[in-house]
């Protein structure tokens, strides 16, 4: 059923220099599918992220999102079609406060003329008044309400992942690409948000790629997993399949039992 | 937009003095006064493009010559009535501002700044070069026209019309920055990484900035004209430039009351060390350079300190 699948990626590959940093990556992920992203440090998970988004062009291979060509497409146009992305480092705006972040997540879906803005007009004031609703919804869902007013830059770094992902989800994606969205947070926090954002994306039927550390929530909430290790996709299945898989266990899985 | 009580009676208080200051005001002060709201509306536009989308410009005094020069010609040669020739004119500074915003979309910092000072070289020579019609280094003086029936060499005329001008910039500022536009702006500027996978066009915003910047310091620039009454191009130069961007870094970036702070200060501080003339110079350094170091986010910084304070003395 090809035309179910929400990412297809064929024979992507890039190169920084004489570094290889993916190689041959064939990922498909299906609508509606929770997918994680594991390896080790330096397998390329960001790396593929950033390909699929757009942030980085890949050197060969092809991308296609939601049955459109999106390989040589600019970042912006790509979150026009329904992608949205977090970042491993948060990457807010410190200036603007906990809401209007949330309403800058929301840009693409707020329709409003440039001289309505510049003047003000009735148009622009309710498409705002529209937009702000949709805005106090996710603050309430992400328990952000009452501190709304701060701005990004005062609040700890447990709170502004959770801002990051309200954010990204406030496009209402049909994809949604998470880059440890639970670094910094506690077992508990993490748990929570993971399973909220998991409630969430199905309500929606949306799609989610998560890199994710934390083998615990992994194993509870992903559908399947991906395992890359030095840019290529070593081992790919269900969370059962892959823990089981010698080769993730050598590259990934043993590493981590070692650690614990 | 909800006013509170106290925002009410300040902005009722600003209407009743601006419409009795021709009555009440001397000559000279009046002409201050004019110079200031001028230098407001330049520092609105050049706060929005440089405090919020993290743009710098070292040519809008540029912009402000473009929109002077096309309104004197204008006015003076074909005799256009007056509104024409501002809107023309401020058309055309925006215009100027798309084309400096155009290669401004891959250009960041220095290189940005090194562009900027370009255009400004470019239109200084272009006045210089064409007397015939710019009047070349002697300048161009603006001849009387009438606007609603009243005659421009009119002091209250012209303070009105600058003090309408002056609300509605800061009008349309308030919007820009309550809007999904100034969130863009700022969004490019704090990360263009994180903008851009928000679905926020970043090479668009970044020259729609530029644009609607430039026509502030158009607006500004026909302002100019209209007040002084004569234009050349020493006025325009890089000089001038470098102290429009003191005005908004000593009041605040990105900050609206930041603009006007610094405007109404620097515009007015030269005249108040008339006594002092051999000093005025040290003083306007010493005054930068001490708010640099101990209010590096702009004297709109002090009014952010105190305020939490007092919140926390009520609470206590």
């Amino acid at each position: 059923m090809q035309n179910n699948l929400m990412i297809k990626t064929h024979d992507l590959s890039l190169q920084f220099g004489g570094l290889q940093a993916l190689q041959q990556i064939s990922l498909e992920v299906p609508a509606g599918e929770f997918r994680g992203l594991i390896g080790p440090n330096g397998a390329g998970k960001t790396t593929l992220i950033n390909c699929l988004s757009g942030a980085i062009q890949s050197s060969s291979g092809s991308i296609v999102f939601d049955n459109i060509e999106v390989t040589t497409m600019p970042p912006h146009l790509i979150s026009h079609l329904g992608m949205s992305r977090s970042f491993q480092h948060v990457q807010l705006f410190g200036d603007r406060n906990v809401r209007d972040n949330i309403l800058i997540g929301m840009h693409r879906q707020i329709k409003q003329s440039i001289a309505g803005q510049l003047l003000g007009l009735a148009s622009s004031r309710r498409a705002e008044r529209e937009a702000g609703l949709l805005a106090d919804e996710l603050l309430t869902r992400f328990d952000l309400k009452g501190i709304e007013h701060l701005s990004a830059r005062q609040l700890p770094y447990g709170v502004l992942k959770r801002l990051d992902l309200a954010r990204a989800l406030s496009a209402r994606p049909k994809l949604l690409l998470l880059d440890e969205p639970t670094s910094g947070m506690s077992e508990e926090e993490a748990t929570d948000s993971i399973s909220l954002l998991k409630e969430l994306a199905r309500q929606d039927g949306m799609t989610l790629i998560v890199i994710e550390h934390n083998m615990r929530i992994m194993m509870n909430l992903a559908d399947r997993i991906t395992v890359l290790h030095l840019g290529r996709i070593i081992a790919e299945g269900s969370p059962q399949e892959v823990t089981h898989d010698p080769a993730a266990i050598e590259a990934y899985l043993g590493e981590e039992s070692a650690d614990a | 937009m909800q006013l509170t009580r106290l925002q009410v009676l300040m902005v009722s208080t600003v209407v009743v003095c601006s419409i009795a200051a021709p009555w009440v005001l001397p000559t000279y002060y009046l002409y201050l006064l004019n110079l200031v709201l001028i230098n407001i509306i330049l520092a609105l536009g050049l706060n929005i493009l440089t405090g919020n989308s993290g743009q710098i410009s070292l040519c809008h005094s540029s912009f402000m010559a473009i929109a002077a020069y096309a309104y004197t010609i204008l006015n003076n040669d074909l005799h256009w009535p007056i509104l024409l020739c501002a809107i023309t004119a401020v058309g055309l500074a925006s215009l100027g501002g798309a084309l400096v915003g155009y290669p401004a979309r891959r250009l960041g910092g220095i290189y940005l700044a090194l562009a900027t000072l370009a255009f400004l070289s470019l239109t200084q020579i272009l006045i210089e070069e064409f007397p015939d019609i710019t009047g070349g280094i002697r300048g161009l003086k603006i001849e009387k026209a009438t606007f609603l029936g009243i005659s421009t060499s009119s002091e209250s005329l012209r303070f009105y019309v600058v003090a309408v001008a002056c609300a509605f910039s800061l009008y349309v500022t308030i919007n820009i920055l309550r809007f999904p536009l100034g969130r863009a702006f700022d969004a490019i500027r704090t990360s263009p990484q994180a903008a851009q996978s928000l679905g926020i066009p970043v090479a668009r915003i970044k020259l729609l900035a530029f644009t609607i910047s430039a026509a502030y310091a158009g607006l500004a620039g026909v302002l100019f004209a209209m007040v002084v009454g004569f234009i050349d191009p020493v006025e325009f130069g890089v000089g001038a430039s470098l102290r429009y961007i003191t005005f908004i870094v000593v009041g605040g970036l990105g900050s609206i009351a930041g603009s006007i702070i610094g405007s109404i200060i620097f515009t007015l501080l030269p005249e108040g060390l008339r006594g002092v003339k051999e000093y005025s110079d040290l003083v306007y350094a010493v005054i930068l350079l001490l708010s640099l170091v101990f209010l590096p986010n702009g004297l709109i910084s002090l009014y952010q300190k105190l305020v939490p304070n007092k919140k926390i003395a009520k609470s206590n």
